[in-house]
């Protein structure tokens, strides 16, 4: 948009420091969340666009998803197994992989998935479309690449995240359950009985809810970094690797302040 | 041809953009006749692909003027924009097609954005274009498929899809072969006949004299000279003479 530059981030350039250049992103990231939320009724108006985001984005990451949850539920089994064994306390297994699956590893683990695998792609697309001005094409043509391809990949992720993380919550109960089956000789109705003790509705639901926020947020930043990709292939390759690290700083951080949130709340 | 009591179809005055704090431009004043090629020469970095895309706002203006008939450019909000940029056309030096489309995709991309027409009528509109361009049969390709020379004769093609009065051509022969070159001249040529405007910032300058009205050079961020191309054969501009025979860069 050609505009005179905004009155305050003309003093930030004239600041001319780290302090100024760290405020500069900020003021930049918030502009793109309000051209986000601007976007949104636009990009509604096309389903299919936002149905193939989906598609690469979420679908094509399941296996992954599936995978890494199944495993962390079967290592947890297994590790907590071993070692409450010695206390005589083993029955506890299927309530404390329940309990983590659901309430942190099935959501964080899915969010770092999708984040290093969808999240470093569009960082890597959009850096790749801005070397090589795709992106100032859009603009030229009177298109918003807000609106074209933030929009649409935002809401994909943040429709498609608490879909993950149910997969991922099933895998990771799986995982646990087959392990303690095999190794630890607790029976499938038992764990199972436990695992639904353990665990509220509640609980399923503010982990759907915070992964659909967590999924938004991803989609931005990644957006956000490709956009700002600078010239030259070397440029793709660091904005991907800042998208990726910076979505994953992300959702650890926002993780520990919902689960200390949850504490303090005791729900 | 220009005209000294024609009313600027685009006029600038007193334009300043930078990078940070690195000011590119520096008051510049300059006026674009209808009808008219005018080019852009001047040293790399002297800021003539920034000038275009100050003109069609990919980058912001720190202070000044841009008149595109009568409308003042730098107030433009976003849905202003969407109807300037109906008007302008801007062929990239890279082509920047959409690698995800095909050929056919996107010609059709401008005509999607700011037309009712059917895809049937969008697709019929991309093979003339193609058949236009001297690229027939392509439609179904994809860029990454095409040479550079057409691919930049496809970037220009969409730049003309909605036929926009003014053209902002941005290195269209850099890096072609003689025949690609001659074929993009022709086009632009072809353009200028048809009573399309054109600014053309290039380093070519047997381009630059086949299709120019007017020379401008662009140094220390301003138009430091400018001529009517009939001068430039018996009178040149000194300055302008130098950058055209090598000395300066």
């Amino acid at each position: 948009m050609m505009r005179p530059l905004h009155s305050f981030h003309i003093f930030l350039l004239r600041l001319g420091s780290p302090l100024a250049d760290a405020g500069l992103v900020s003021f930049e990231f918030l502009t793109l969340v309000k051209d986000f939320l601007r976007c949104v009724p636009g990009a509604l108006r096309s389903p299919s666009v936002i149905l193939e985001r989906f598609h690469t984005l979420i679908i094509s990451a399941t296996v992954l998803v599936v995978i890494t949850s199944f495993a962390t539920g079967a290592g947890l089994a297994l590790q907590f197994g071993q070692g409450m064994s010695r206390f005589g306390g083993k029955l506890y297994v299927p309530n404390i992989v329940a309990f983590a699956i659901i309430r942190s590893l099935g959501p964080v683990f899915a969010c770092l998935m999708v984040a290093a695998r969808s999240g470093g792609g569009v960082a890597a697309e959009l850096g790749s479309m801005r070397v090589t001005q795709q992106i100032d094409a859009l603009k030229a043509m009177g298109a918003d690449p807000n609106e074209k391809l933030v929009a649409p990949i935002v809401i994909a992720l943040a429709l498609g995240m608490p879909f993950l993380t149910f997969l991922a919550d099933v895998a990771g109960i799986t995982g646990g359950l087959l392990v303690s089956m095999s190794s630890l000789g607790i029976a499938a109705p038992l764990y199972l009985q436990k695992t639904v003790d353990s665990v509220q509705f509640f609980d399923l639901l503010i982990s759907l809810t915070k992964t659909a926020v967590f999924g938004g947020i991803i989609g931005l930043i990644s957006c956000f970094i490709g956009m700002r990709s600078s010239t030259g292939t070397s440029g793709i390759g660091i904005a991907t690797t800042a998208a990726i690290v910076a979505a994953n700083i992300f959702v650890l951080v926002a993780d520990l302040l919902v689960t200390k949130i949850q504490w303090m709340l005791r729900w | 041809m220009v005209k000294a009591e024609t009313t600027p179809i685009l006029s600038i005055r007193h334009l300043e953009t930078r990078f940070g704090s690195h000011r590119i431009h520096l008051g510049l004043d300059l006026d674009v006749y209808r009808g008219e090629i005018l080019v852009l020469f001047g040293g790399s970095g002297s800021g003539k692909s920034t000038l275009l895309r100050a003109i069609i706002g990919l980058d912001p203006v720190a202070a000044g003027s841009i008149r595109l008939e009568n409308q003042e450019l730098t107030q433009l909000n976003a849905s202003g924009w969407r109807d300037i940029r109906r008007n302008i056309g801007y062929s990239f030096q890279s082509g920047a097609l959409f690698d995800s489309l095909t050929v056919a995709e996107n010609l059709e991309y401008p005509l999607q954005e700011f037309t009712s027409l059917s895809r049937e009528d969008r697709r019929k509109a991309a093979t003339a274009m193609l058949e236009r361009i001297a690229l027939p049969g392509i439609e179904n390709q994809y860029p990454a498929e095409l040479s550079g020379g057409m691919q930049k004769r496809v970037g220009m093609a969409r730049a003309l899809m909605l036929n926009p009065p003014l053209i902002l051509y941005d290195e269209p022969t850099a890096g072609l072969d003689p025949a690609n070159s001659k074929m993009i001249i022709a086009l632009m040529q072809d353009l200028k006949n048809k009573g399309t405007t054109g600014i053309l910032v290039t380093h070519d300058v047997p381009c630059a004299l086949a299709v120019g009205d007017r020379i401008a050079f662009l140094q220390s961020g301003k138009i430091a000279a400018l001529q009517n191309r009939q001068d430039l054969d018996d009178h040149p501009n000194e300055q302008i003479a130098a950058y055209m025979n090598g000395d300066v860069a």
